[in-house]
């Protein structure tokens, strides 16, 4: 008996012993999901990843990005935030009043995808050298990445200032980024630009499979914009005319189909992010949906101001920018309603209106087809004429800018000295009005009256005594603008999360 | 392996055969025959087991209490009853042998389980509660957890709402971790972290492991504590029938009160002229009272259940059988919750040394996922019928002949209703077979086979319809999603006991392996011909097709061991050590090590205290362990890629792109909560009165959390996990019991429990503070940062009302700035916190703590005669509670409706108010931003439950031939004394988003009547 039990003893330990043994039982590798490091092995993949940076552009839903393209005009004198209910948006309403803290969403989701893309792109530029593709392939796909990087520090410069400039990825065991000098930023952009223009193919080049994808021309159109962002106008002059000279672009698309669902990358279009509905994927934009009259099941966000209709007043090219309330346009809508009781303005921007047929069937905020035009060629051209002007070119610049006036059948402008720059800056007014322009360019241009200021100032100042004073429209006595501040607002804050994050490598603009 | 298997068998029969031949030589000895009676001190007992000690033979006393059992002369007779003391008669050549059991009130010689094996209640040296079944069963709801309301010291449960099938949340001794905190389940041995297939009737008795000593043994996934479940077991030498049925009746137990049409139409008025604004309603009073969606969305509900168990057990098999059935629908109307039960557990005694037995459990529910109504009718404006006229109907689909609302963005809560169409299926067989061998010279082993098989499928339908320019959807869509979970469990035990003269040793060693698969498909699909019922298929709609599906994996390794050991029974010690491997883990970091250790001193075993009679326990414990927590994703360790989106091309094709969708973190290690405890039990006049306390301590390091880093590396919302914070939580509890028989017909069994958990945040990822918690009208609703309770209230700090111009004027700062330039007379003062002359972020603070100060349970049982009463209060105090409906019901400014009272209770003028601002629809000076002003007191006491029984006398019980009826009828939460102004204080939620009231599901109240019979 004592014998047996010992046996039995043995032979459970035995058992015992031998399933400890089953080694591999814990490795259990991820099923459903592809590791990065085993990435870019191929053409397929390394094109992929490239189509991640463009992406960014527009992520899927509307708040990531979409939204904040609307900044440029609710922190000018075109547009208000828009919504009236004072606690949708309220992060929004507040960017648009100038009562703007650290602690912004906005600000914060648009650092957050603007490194989201650099980071995309940086993985592109380290990866794509050595995968095993052709050289061909491996140029133009590092020259798509660094236009896009260009891309996004510009985006970033303009809103922050000097950045962290980060050219591989990182990760949180790399030591803590400090912002570079504004300075360097434009050197970093300049470089990209340039090595991506070397490389790029004109946009009449382009296969019609890659139509969106970017072209020696926007590149070279984004570096005259970055000389003008600095002031080279020496440098953005002739690159302008350059561009000009290749006749890419033109004006032959009537304005008011500029912004339209059936005219994408159009005849002037330089660089636009790609939109379309698509049943499945959020593939479309949120401006049409967030912009639209809320009586009209939009969301009725930035809503231009009576002060911008009124600058247009007799302009060929208002109806074509502005809905105000009741006015007929199109079958649908006879009498627009925008909601007035929800309304700041009265009036909604009729470049991101679709009618009826065009808008998305379900999702219209992530799923729009309206194609999102960045970079058009009147706005090289008025900035070759800003340039020109500063060159004391008066005749190349009054060339472009009566160019664009003759698009929309303006007579010729024939004037001179400051009077010239002031009807070039109005042009640009008119013609960029609404698409998310005229907030960076107020604040790199300088004043006329205040010259030792940046432009908005004086702008903002008008603006407010104007709602408060004569104005007798619908936003009549909005105070938007009164908390202006010349010294802190010509830049956002970097978000204080960054700050915390950073340990205090990273620096607060001055005043926030 | 094969000739492991061999050996085993041959050894068994050889075993079998030597018992055969043993028991044949006991049968040759000469027999003699006992009769005789067995009482307690009231009344006859049937049902009591009359064993042989060291014999296999028995029997049971019939149902006056009479046996007959064939013995030896010289034999020992062992009665046994449940809930009395065991009594051993030596035979003595005597022929009747007559009884009186004792009642057992010390239950100290209860065995309670503590993972891989069990102890006497009176060895225990850590920090475990219990609580017995039919405690449980009293309460009339669908799942353990919420049965365990108020029930535990130490144990918060909150309920979430009353929604069906919505499972309650617990939480042990506090937040142990930013993480998940629910506890590890252990069901039958099964660790498990779903037990909502459950049928609370088929419990035997609920383990609590509180503190890391006892927990220790289940090692990594033991951090927030453990809870131990065992269903119930035949008893041997009985045969019992339970059945049971209860019928109830639900409403809510509070209804909101909500502003009428003509005071919301009053209030739009005010708001808009003190605005400057036209008045909306040019006559409120014809009104009248409008629409009340509450009574519309909510009615008054039935739950079914029933259930029967059988229960069968003799010396070798013992079979427990149930059938279950649950039912209830919702207090708000659209949701329901329907489950079936089967189980089966059967244990079989193959010889003296070999047991085997299975536990089945098959399960099958069913939800339907209501809309979320309650948030939406408090909302909306009642000036609004909820249909369109009839003569507008036309053309329209039945979605769309709702009334839109005209002034909110809220979408008309019947037609949700309407249009909801969301229910889930479970099917969830668990079960495990097992084999235990009694090796003899105090040696025993055992094996469990186990599984948890889960197949999940939910069908949704949303039709297409059009109610508003803001509540339409022009495309009707249809999605299946089928989960399907398999989790295997192996356990092999070795356990050695040995009793050496005042030596006890128990030990027990340990090899597991667990499994755990998850398999998802998911498909979707949109623009179907039509909504007609028969066409909701993924098969009908026409585009927008998009299919996911895919496989997680884990696996689990384990080693554990334990040693009690106790020297005559004064002093006792517990070692235990479990090594656990995680597949989640890379292989360097892979294994866990878990220590603990505990002791106990029976101080009234000592000789000083034989005299002390009336003290019948006094012991001190202290123990102390280590716990790990594993609770990570599966792929966290790399960088994974996922799709993008991109259109290129004149064809505007859609492109997909990779881009990383995660940031992976290959040097993770397991989080570890190290705790210490201490405690003491006391009893007083032969434990009529008992009183423990215990005192402890929790350090959570290495704290497994999302790590927060700078949005320049590139993640945008992407966090790698990390060991980063560490968090501390102290507290203590107290359980004071009595137990006593006021008179012979009246006996009195009380307890009252009540703790206290306190966290503390020492440290988080680079000192960063977590925000946490977003409300469409207020961001970042809590804070957790070092120093400070987890998911602390974090906002501004109201001071009253500005009651005319010079208080605005005269609120300055010391260099005399105005402060709230923008005020008006009417609008909130806010505190300037730092003091720089105007209000900013930097104004705010820590407004309130989600943690209460204590939470009690209360237990009272009164029986009387046939008649027996129970009372379960439960309840918190000193908890703060944020009640994010307010934003909307206490703003008045015209858009979403309000409370009741609200016309009067706002500002109107100097000295009308000191709270409630002035009625506006412009409000610059921002009176609803996020403070103090939506921060409420959440104390609350309840009568959770209450239940009146009648037992029928036992005469009338045998003419029916029944062993017990009992019938009853009851209540459930049938009252509640707070302050709170929301629908209920009892509120769940995540570590960092407690006590936040998001206008959760009415509690309900429940009326029920049953009966319960046994045969």
């Amino acid at each position: 008996m004592k014998k047996i039990y010992k046996i039995q003893f043995i032979a459970l330990l035995v058992i015992f012993a031998s399933l400890s043994g089953c080694k591999d039982f814990l490795d259990q590798p991820v099923q459903g999901s592809q590791a990065l490091s085993n990435y870019f092995s191929n053409e397929d993949e390394c094109l992929k990843a490239l189509t991640s940076c463009y992406a960014s552009l527009s992520p899927e839903d509307w708040w990531e990005n979409d939204f904040f393209y609307l900044v440029g005009d609710i922190c000018s004198d075109d547009a208000f935030k828009g919504n009236s209910i004072e606690n949708d948006q309220r992060d929004f309403g507040d960017l648009a009043r100038f009562n703007i803290n650290p602690q912004n969403e906005w600000i914060e989701y648009k650092w957050r995808y603007s490194y989201e893309q650099i980071y995309r792109i940086n993985l592109v530029l380290e990866n794509v050298p050595s995968a095993p593709i052709s050289d061909a392939l491996k140029t133009r796909i590092i020259a798509e990445a660094k236009f896009l990087r260009g891309f996004a520090y510009f985006e970033l410069v303009k809103n922050f200032g000097g950045v962290p400039i980060l050219l591989e990825p990182l990760t949180a065991d790399d030591p803590p980024q400090t912002r570079a000098s504004e300075s360097d930023v434009w050197k970093r952009i300049e470089e990209d630009l340039s090595d991506a223009a070397d490389e790029l193919p004109m946009k009449s080049e382009q296969d019609a499979a890659d139509m969106g994808r970017a072209t020696k021309g926007a590149a070279l159109a984004y570096l005259v914009k970055a000389y003008a962002y600095q002031s080279k106008w020496s440098e953005a002059e002739p690159l302008a005319k350059q561009i000009a000279s290749t006749g890419e672009y033109n004006l032959n698309d009537p304005f008011d189909r500029v912004w339209s669902v059936n005219n994408p990358n159009g005849n002037g279009s330089i660089f636009e992010i790609q939109n379309t509905y698509d049943e499945t994927w959020d593939a479309g934009s949120a401006l049409p949906a967030v912009t639209r009259s809320r009586e009209d099941g939009g969301w009725g966000f930035c809503t231009p101001s009576s002060h911008l209709d009124n600058f247009m007043t007799g302009d060929p090219r208002r109806n074509s920018t502005i809905i105000k309330h009741g006015e007929y346009v199109d079958e649908d809508h006879p009498e627009y309603d925008t909601s007035l009781s929800e309304n700041e303005t009265g009036r909604i921007n009729r470049k991101y209106y679709l009618a009826m047929n065009d808008r998305a069937a379900q999702d219209e905020h992530k799923r729009s087809p309206l194609n999102h035009i960045l970079f058009r060629y009147a706005d090289l051209l008025l900035l070759h004429a800003e340039a020109a002007w500063h060159n004391s070119h008066e005749s190349e610049a009054i060339s472009s800018l009566n160019a664009v006036r003759l698009r929309v059948g303006l007579g010729s402008i024939s004037s001179s000295g400051e009077q010239l720059l002031i009807d070039i800056y109005n042009e640009r007014r008119m013609e960029l009005a609404m698409e998310g322009h005229r907030y960076y360019d107020l604040k790199r241009q300088q004043g006329i009256s205040q010259p030792n200021h940046p432009r908005i100032k004086e702008v903002m100042e008008g603006f407010v005594s104007y709602n408060l004073g004569s104005n007798n429209d619908y936003d009549k006595g909005n105070d938007k603008g009164i908390l202006f501040d010349i010294k802190v607002h010509t830049l956002l804050p970097i978000p204080q999360s960054e700050i915390d994050l950073s340990q205090g490598s990273i620096s607060q603009n001055p005043g926030y | 392996m094969k000739k492991t298997i061999w050996r085993i068998r041959l050894t068994m029969s050889i075993v079998l055969l030597f018992t055969a031949v043993g028991i044949t030589t006991m049968y040759a000895q000469n027999a003699i025959t006992v009769s005789g009676n067995v009482k307690s001190d009231t009344e006859a007992l049937p049902g009591v087991s009359i064993s042989i000690k060291g014999a296999t033979t028995g029997t049971i006393t019939d149902f006056d209490g009479n046996y007959v059992i064939t013995t030896q002369p010289n034999d020992t007779l062992v009665y046994n009853f449940i809930g009395f003391k065991t009594v051993m008669e030596v035979v003595n050549n005597r022929s009747v042998i007559d009884v009186l059991l004792e009642e057992d009130l010390m239950e100290l010689d209860e065995v309670i389980a503590i993972g891989y094996g069990s102890v006497r209640k009176k060895d225990l040296t850590g920090a475990i509660s219990t609580v017995k079944g039919d405690e449980l069963s009293k309460r009339n709801v669908s799942d353990v957890a919420q049965a365990l309301q108020g029930q535990l010291a130490g144990v918060q449960v909150s309920s979430n709402g009353g929604a069906p099938g919505e499972e309650a949340g617990i939480l042990i001794r506090g937040v142990a971790t930013i993480n998940d905190n629910k506890p590890l389940y252990v069901v039958d041995d099964i660790p498990l972290d779903d037990i909502s297939w459950l049928n609370p009737k088929d419990i035997e008795n609920v383990q609590v492991l509180k503190d890391a000593s006892s927990s220790a043994i289940f090692g990594s996934r033991a951090s927030n504590g453990v809870v131990i479940i065992q269903t119930k077991q035949a008893v041997e030498g009985k045969t019992i029938v339970t059945v049971d049925a209860t019928f109830s009746v639900q409403n809510a137990a509070k209804k909101p009160s909500l502003a009428d049409a003509t005071e919301y139409a009053h209030i739009a008025n005010k708001a808009a002229l003190n605005s400057g604004q036209d008045q909306p309603f040019p006559d409120p009073e014809s009104l009248k009272k409008g629409t009340d969606w509450w009574d519309q969305a909510t009615h008054a509900a039935p739950i079914q259940n029933y259930s029967v168990t059988i229960n069968k057990g003799t010396k070798d098999l013992k079979i427990s059988s149930g059938l279950s059935y649950f039912k209830q629908e919702g207090v708000a109307k659209g949701g329901e919750y329907e489950r079936l039960t089967l189980r089966l557990n059967t244990e079989y005694k193959l010889n003296d040394w070999i047991t085997v037995g299975q536990n089945l459990n098959v399960s099958k529910d069913k939800t339907q996922n209501g809309p979320d109504l309650v948030w939406d009718v408090q909302r909306i404006e009642p000036t609004i019928p909820v249909y369109l006229p009839e003569y507008e109907w036309e053309g329209k689909n039945e979605f769309s002949i709702f009334q839109r609302s005209l002034r909110t963005d809220v979408g008309n809560p019947m037609g949700n209703l309407a249009r909801n169409f969301d229910e889930t299926d479970y099917l969830r067989t668990i079960g495990n077979l097992f084999l235990k061998l009694d090796v003899g010279y105090g040696f025993s082993a055992e094996t469990k086979f186990a599984f948890f098989l889960s197949l999940w499928e939910n069908n949704w339908f949303s039709p297409d319809y059009y109610i508003g320019p803001t509540d339409f959807a022009l495309v009707n869509q249809v999605s299946r999603e089928h989960n399907n979970r398999t989790n295997y469990t192996w356990n092999n035990l070795i356990h050695y006991n040995k009793k050496i003269a005042n030596h006890d040793i128990k030990a027990t060693a340990g090899f597991t392996m667990e499994s755990y698969e998850h398999r998802k498909l998911y498909g979707y699909g949109s623009n179907l011909p039509n909504n007609n019922p028969d066409l909701r298929y993924l098969d009908t709609a026409t585009e927008g097709f998009l299919p996911e599906g895919t496989d997680e994996r884990n696996t689990l390794q384990s080693f554990l061991a334990r040693v009690n050991y106790s020297y005559k029974d004064k002093y006792l010690i517990t070692a235990s050590f479990r090594a656990d491997g995680s597949s989640r883990f890379a292989e360097e970091n892979r294994w866990g090590y878990f220590p603990a250790v505990a002791g106990a001193w029976n101080v009234k075993e000592e000789p000083f205290m034989s005299n002390i009679g009336w003290m019948s326990q006094l012991k001190l414990r202290g123990g102390w362990g280590q716990v790990g927590n594993q609770n990570i994703e599966n792929n966290a360790l790399l960088t994974f890629i996922d799709r993008t989106i991109y259109v290129y091309g004149a064809e505007r094709n859609v492109n997909i792109g990779m881009a990383p969708s995660t940031i992976g973190n290959s040097d993770l290690i397991w989080e570890t909560v190290e705790d210490f405890n201490v405690g003491t039990d006391l009893g007083f006049f032969n434990q009529e009165l008992t009183l423990s306390f215990d005192y402890f301590e929790k350090k959570s390091k290495d704290m497994l959390m999302e790590m927060a880093i700078p949005f320049y590396l590139g993640g945008a919302f992407n966090r790698p996990y990390a060991n980063v914070g560490t968090l501390n939580t102290k507290g203590f509890e107290i359980v004071a019991g009595i137990r006593k028989n006021l008179s012979t017909d009246l006996k009195l069994n009380a307890s009252i429990n009540l703790s206290q958990a306190r966290s503390k945040i020492t440290q988080v990822a680079a000192g960063e503070a977590i925000w946490s918690g977003n409300h469409q009208r207020l961001n970042d609703l809590t804070r957790t940062t070092e120093g400070d309770v987890a998911g602390s209230f974090y906002g501004w700090v109201t001071d009253g009302i500005f009651q005319n111009e010079s208080e605005v004027i005269n609120y300055t700062d010391e260099f005399g700035n105005v402060i709230q330039p923008l005020a008006q007379p009417g609008d909130m003062r806010f505190k300037d916190l730092n003091g720089d002359g105007t209000i900013t972020d930097e104004d705010r603070k820590v407004i309130g703590n989600p943690e209460p100060d204590f939470s009690f349970g209360v237990n009272i049982n009164l029986e009387y005669k046939n008649f027996d009463l129970s009372m379960l209060f439960n309840g918190t105090y000193g908890n703060d509670v944020l009640n994010a409906v307010k934003p909307y019901t206490h703003v008045g400014n015209g858009g979403t409706n309000s409370y009741a009272g609200l016309l009067n209770d706002a500002w109107d003028g100097e000295g009308s108010s000191n709270s409630q601002p002035r009625l506006a629809t412009i409000d610059g000076n921002n009176n609803f931003r996020y403070s103090d002003f939506f921060i409420e007191d959440g104390s609350y006491i309840r009568l959770r439950s209450a239940q009146i029984g009648y037992n029928l006398p036992s005469s009338i019980c045998q003419m029916i031939h029944m062993n017990r009826a009992r019938f009853f009828v009851g209540g459930e939460n049938l009252f509640t004394v707070t302050n709170f102004s929301g629908l209920d204080p009892d509120l769940g939620g995540s570590a960092l988003e407690r006590g936040i009231d998001w206008g959760q599901y009415p509690l309900p109240r429940i009326f029920m009547i049953g009966a319960n019979i046994t045969f």
